[in-house]
């Protein structure tokens, strides 16, 4: 049921996101001929600036629409009067949340693919060439001082920003699902309640930084700060590996609170 | 005959509110039923607990054996009171939905009534009339071959015309093994179509019987009971 869920979910990306990215491209591709007319002329410089602007401000949009239409159609699909539909399905809550979250994530990862190969087609020629010799440079540079374990971080950092992609989509389908309890203003309540919840989040890492400053020695992080910095290759896994299990963590609590809420207190339209 | 849907001192509160105040209630096979009370009397959440889409605070119900779930939603059809299809759909592509996902639907019966009602099946739901729309919901709905139809209020807000076609459609396409639950306080319109009635008052059932009972023992039809019962 999963395989049928997701067809309907990339057949609506295929409609809302895809096109955005088409167009992202077109702009880049429409930068990059621009060049081939560059001259001194104050004409050319308007085209050129503008193009560029324009590229930019499409790759944000890009990125910010993709997440936005996720959330709209999580929304959308299970809390409005297509719940009705959508909830009577032969499928589990748990499907029903997994094929959107597989979707949101894909979506998120081909639009960040799409920004990629805007850039690349905008500057392709000379410049991506030397930007490419940059990167090179940069990233033979880190070989060459870390060896085997560079390509390690590299993995574990994508490894992070994945399960972080993932573990925010769950934080707003949390948001969502406490949202659509309210009588009225359900998306509004939902925005409420992911502010509350940044602004919490906010405060307690702010208590815990006073209390762990304050029981530094008691908690004998000076000697945890001088074992970092003695041995930084391994700390730096440590870090990553402890971001990423922290990651997995919050996602599974966000993902058993917007199950648990939307199996015993939905409120459909 | 045998048991499709049955509650056990069902109750459904929100908040302080108590929207079912322990139900009983068993329904058999091969009836169409009249759930029939005023507004705000219970009867769309008693519909939402039957599919799923509430969970019971008390009590238990079960459809053909099964607590609501998986299971449960496949043997019911359910047309809600509201509009669930998304209006960028094309009517194609919510019957590829629903044979996508139910087993038991039939595209070509589907297909046969869109064609009957002249209703374009490339034209997109948002650009149909609102009767237009609800006779696709209900044709998808009939199109299933359910054991238990549960349709919330399927009648109301469409001209008489219409509403005798959704009628016809009713008595048409169900399985005569399944049942029906009509939901509706148009009872003149529907009472004709019924085996049974359930009246809904404030969270209670006041009475479960049969039409003939009603008309035998009564000397009245429903609608007329109906008024006596709900009374103000």
């Amino acid at each position: 049921m999963v395989k049928k869920l997701l067809k309907y979910e990339f057949i609506s990306f295929a409609k809302t996101i895809l096109p955005m990215e088409i167009i992202l491209l077109g702009i880049a591709v429409l930068t990059r001929f621009i060049q081939f007319f560059e001259d001194d002329s104050v004409t050319y410089r308007i085209f050129s600036i503008s193009s560029v602007v324009a590229l930019v401000i499409s790759c944000i949009v890009c990125l910010v629409m993709t997440v936005f239409v996720n959330l709209i159609r999580f929304y959308r699909n299970l809390y409005t009067g297509e719940g009705y539909l959508t909830l009577t399905l032969p499928v589990t809550h748990h499907q029903h949340i997994l094929s959107k979250l597989i979707a949101a994530v894909c979506s998120t990862i081909f639009s960040v693919i799409s920004i990629l190969l805007a850039i690349a087609i905008s500057t392709a020629g000379e410049v991506f060439h030397e930007l490419l010799k940059a990167f090179g440079y940069l990233f033979g540079l880190f070989t060459q001082k870390l060896g085997a374990d560079a390509w390690l971080y590299v993995l574990e950092f994508l490894i992070l920003a994945l399960l972080m992609t993932t573990s925010e989509y769950l934080l707003c389908y949390g948001c969502i699902t406490v949202g659509q309890m309210a009588k009225k203003n359900r998306v509004l309540a939902a925005f409420g309640v992911f502010f509350g919840y940044y602004m919490f989040g906010q405060v307690l890492s702010t208590v815990l930084l006073v209390i762990t400053g304050n029981f530094y020695k008691e908690l004998h992080l000076d000697e945890l700060l001088r074992w970092f910095s003695e041995n930084p290759r391994p700390a730096a896994h440590i870090i990553l590996i402890s971001l990423s299990a922290f990651a997995i963590l919050m996602g599974c609590i966000y993902y058993l609170i917007t199950h648990k809420l939307m199996k015993q207190k939905l409120n459909l339209e | 005959m045998s048991e499709l849907l049955r509650c056990e001192d069902l109750c459904k509160c929100y908040g302080h509110l108590v929207a079912l105040d322990h139900i009983n209630l068993t329904v058999e096979s091969g009836k169409i039923i009249g759930l029939l009370g005023p507004n705000g009397s219970g009867k769309t959440t008693l519909i939402k607990l039957l599919n799923g889409l509430l969970t019971p605070s008390a009590g238990h119900i079960t459809v053909c054996g099964d607590e609501p779930g998986v299971q449960t939603k496949k043997a019911v059809a359910y047309l809600p009171d509201t509009v669930f299809l998304g209006g960028n759909m094309t009517v194609r592509q919510t019957v590829n939905l629903f044979d996508d996902f139910f087993d038991d639907f039939r595209p070509s019966l589907a297909y046969e009534m869109l064609n009957r009602l002249n209703i374009d099946p490339n034209a997109r739901l948002k650009t149909l009339s609102k009767g237009n729309k609800e006779k696709v919901s209900l044709i998808l709905t009939m199109s299933r071959n359910a054991r238990l139809y549960v349709l919330d209020e399927p009648i109301a807000g469409v001209d008489p015309a219409t509403r005798d076609y959704i009628i016809s459609t009713i008595l048409n396409n169900y399985n005569p093994e399944a049942s029906v639950i009509i939901s509706t306080h148009l009872i003149a319109d529907i009472e004709q179509a019924l085996d049974e009635v359930i009246f809904i008052k404030n969270g209670h059932i006041v009475m479960q019987k049969s039409v003939d009972e009603i008309r035998t023992e009564n000397n009245k039809s429903v609608d007329e009971l109906f008024r006596e019962v709900f009374k103000w």
